[in-house]
């Protein structure tokens, strides 16, 4: 991948970033292991 | 990617990029080849010969290797169609630590379902022309280190 390969697709990623995280499972989501193991 | 063995049909790397969330380069990377080049792909790949050679600055392979690896491990990796980059260097990464644009539902509608072409999703959401052969068109708000 080029540099400009790679920079395309980090905007791309950059633009759609906030639906994109919302649609991922919940135990991809940063924090969800941490938040799982202070509730044990 | 460049093309080896007969009319230059099998891809090897050549040149590995890295860029962080705000587009600067973490790792621009020409590979020393280890069969002869058959079809550089200039037109598409913009590798010359002299970018390959070990006295111009390319690299082993093996030690590219490591600096991805280094680069992306522990962090979130984005890219498009990154199985093809990640199976070139040999490398895996978790499902849930990787953003990959060809893989993403709302982008594949745009091709009804299929793989979308970076170049397809740049004009949708950039509304830029890329992988054209010319200068780069990616906009983008910090250009500090003169690559872009």
């Amino acid at each position: 991948m080029q540099v400009e390969d790679a920079r395309t697709a980090m905007l791309i990623y950059r633009k759609a970033k906030k639906a994109w995280e919302a649609s991922l499972p919940q135990h991809t989501k940063k924090g969800y292991h941490d938040k799982k193991e202070a509730a044990k | 990617m460049v093309g080896v063995g007969p009319e230059g049909r099998e891809s090897v790397v050549a040149r590995v990029s890295i860029v962080n969330f705000h587009g600067q380069v973490l790792l621009d990377a020409y590979v020393v080849p280890k069969e002869p080049v058959t079809d550089f792909r200039t037109k598409f790949s913009g590798i010359r010969p002299k970018d390959l050679r070990p006295e111009n600055g390319a690299r082993p392979l093996e030690e590219v290797i490591k600096d991805v690896d280094r680069i992306i491990k522990d962090r979130i990796l984005v890219g498009h169609a990154l199985d093809n980059d990640l199976q070139a260097l040999l490398l895996k990464h978790p499902r849930s630590m990787t953003r990959d644009t060809a893989y993403y539902k709302p982008f594949r509608a745009l091709s009804s379902g299929r793989t979308p072409s970076l170049k397809l999703l740049a004009e949708q959401f950039l509304g830029v022309a890329i992988q054209t052969g010319e200068h780069s068109s990616v906009p983008w708000g910090r250009r500090s280190d003169g690559q872009c």
